[in-house]
């Protein structure tokens, strides 16, 4: 199955610079591994060592937070676009 | 709200009214700002009567009044060049 | 209170506010009653002060310790090139004043901090964050929910830019979305990443039309949603923002009860 992952600015440089990639899996953990597998190094920017998303990373299941679903467990549907947002401070 | 043209009153046809609002010399669309601005410090219901000399006035503040919610009672020609235009306070709701 | 009664020349000036239903001559008197604090008078900074002071924000703070440099101009819109080397709060509140002589400024020239900010921000009803730098996100945040403000937080970066609103109480804070700052190095926020000088002036803006919102008390202020900007695709997009039970400084058991002054993670500033 896959799933449109929209990639953010600061990592696009890992995917080539495109903004929108397409991944394979049936939960957000599946997709960050198979985002991993195309693009290495995608993991560690948004993963900390134990493989828990970071915590000035989100990961958005259309609209919705996946630390208020099911975390890197959430189940995903066909159709699902998936979002990574990094908090931003810029402001100059 | 729907409402058809506002009516012209005759001479002899004057609607009772709280206040007066006498705007001579102003233009639009300052003459509906001045007329909202006196509405907002009126009670519902109470009747407020502005005079203008501004032609485009007298179809622009009746419409307007009354795309706010306002009940225009109707208008009436005092001078060769000036009107007076009946509003009734009515709050949207 | 005495009803503030708007002069011949505040009619004309707002007339195009006073004609929205939704604004009246009610809500331009409750902007005239505002009092605005703008943290950061930079990128953000520059089109949200400008506006709200078009607008007739009655007192608008600056609170800002540099001055202006040329690379400022690109983008900070209140920044004139005669201006170079003056002080920035100076510079915006000739600007402000010039534009609209109703108002009054405010300068704070120092940067906020542990110590200062609780004193700074009580004066104010509303908080908008043009800072920088996550050290001073994260203090301003946490400085208002401790003391209730509401506040407008804006970021950008290269083509991309957030929104949201924080309305302590009512919605969640910048912590329930981001709980911690990353680690120096991460996350660019400095000045070498670079910003489309519009996009500033696109989020600032945003920023803008949400302190009128709450201080006239109309719409549907960003509470429990973060606006995602992106330029070169030109697409704005909404993703929901939970309040989290578990939020270190406003959920029911905080554990952040202090202000806390974070490291610095850039030598450079801009």
């Amino acid at each position: 199955m896959g799933v449109k992952v929209r990639i953010p600015t600061p990592l696009q440089a890992l995917t080539g610079n495109n903004a929108e990639v397409v991944a394979a899996g049936g939960t957000v953990q599946e997709v960050i591994d198979s985002l991993e597998a195309q693009y290495s190094g995608l993991k560690e920017r948004i993963c900390d060592e134990a493989g828990k998303v970071r915590r000035f990373v989100n990961i958005y299941v259309n609209e919705e937070d996946i630390r208020f679903l099911q975390g890197e467990t959430t189940p995903l549907k066909d159709g699902d676009e998936i979002s990574i947002i990094p908090a931003i401070a810029g402001g100059a | 709200m729907a409402q058809e043209q506002p009516k012209m009153l005759s001479a002899d046809e004057t609607p009772a009214f709280d206040e007066t609002l006498n705007i001579r010399g102003e233009v639009c669309p300052y003459t509906f700002v001045r007329s909202k601005l006196k509405l907002e410090d009126m009670e519902e219901e109470q009747v407020l009567r502005v005079i203008v000399d501004y032609p485009p006035a007298i179809k622009n503040v009746p419409q307007s009044a009354i795309n706010e919610g306002n009940e225009v009672l109707g208008i009436k020609q005092i001078e060769e060049r000036a009107w007076e235009i009946y509003i009734r306070k009515r709050e949207k709701k | 209170m005495k009803k503030l009664e708007l002069s011949d020349d505040q009619v004309k000036r707002y007339s195009r506010h006073i004609l929205l239903p939704e604004v009246g001559g009610k809500g331009q008197r409750k902007i005239l009653e505002g009092r605005v604090l703008v943290i950061g008078t930079g990128g953000l900074g520059a089109p949200v002060s400008f506006y709200l002071a078009a607008a007739g924000v009655g007192t608008i703070g600056l609170v800002d310790s540099d001055t202006v440099e040329v690379s400022n101009l690109q983008r900070q819109i209140i920044h004139f090139t005669h201006d170079i080397g003056k002080h920035k709060t100076d510079s915006a509140r000739e600007k402000m004043e010039a534009l609209n002589p109703d108002i009054k400024v405010v300068v704070h020239k120092t940067r906020v901090s542990s110590e200062n900010i609780l004193s700074i921000i009580a004066d104010y009803d509303v908080v908008v964050d043009g800072s920088d730098n996550f050290p001073t996100r994260y203090l301003v945040n946490d400085a208002c929910v401790l003391s209730g403000k509401p506040l407008s937080h804006g970021g950008i970066f290269r083509f991309d830019g957030q929104v949201t609103t924080i309305v302590p109480g009512k919605g969640p804070c910048y912590r329930c979305l981001f709980p911690e700052p990353p680690p120096p190095g991460l996350v660019p926020s400095c000045q070498e990443a670079g910003i489309l000088g519009v996009v500033a002036g696109t989020i600032g803006v945003a920023q803008a039309t949400e302190v009128l919102k709450l201080l006239i008390g109309i719409g549907e202020p960003l509470i429990g949603r973060l606006l995602v900007y992106n330029a070169l695709e030109m697409k704005f997009r909404t993703v929901k923002v939970p309040k989290n039970p578990q939020c270190p400084v406003c959920g029911p058991h905080p554990t952040i009860t202090e202000l806390i002054d974070y490291e610095e993670f850039c030598s450079l500033r801009s």
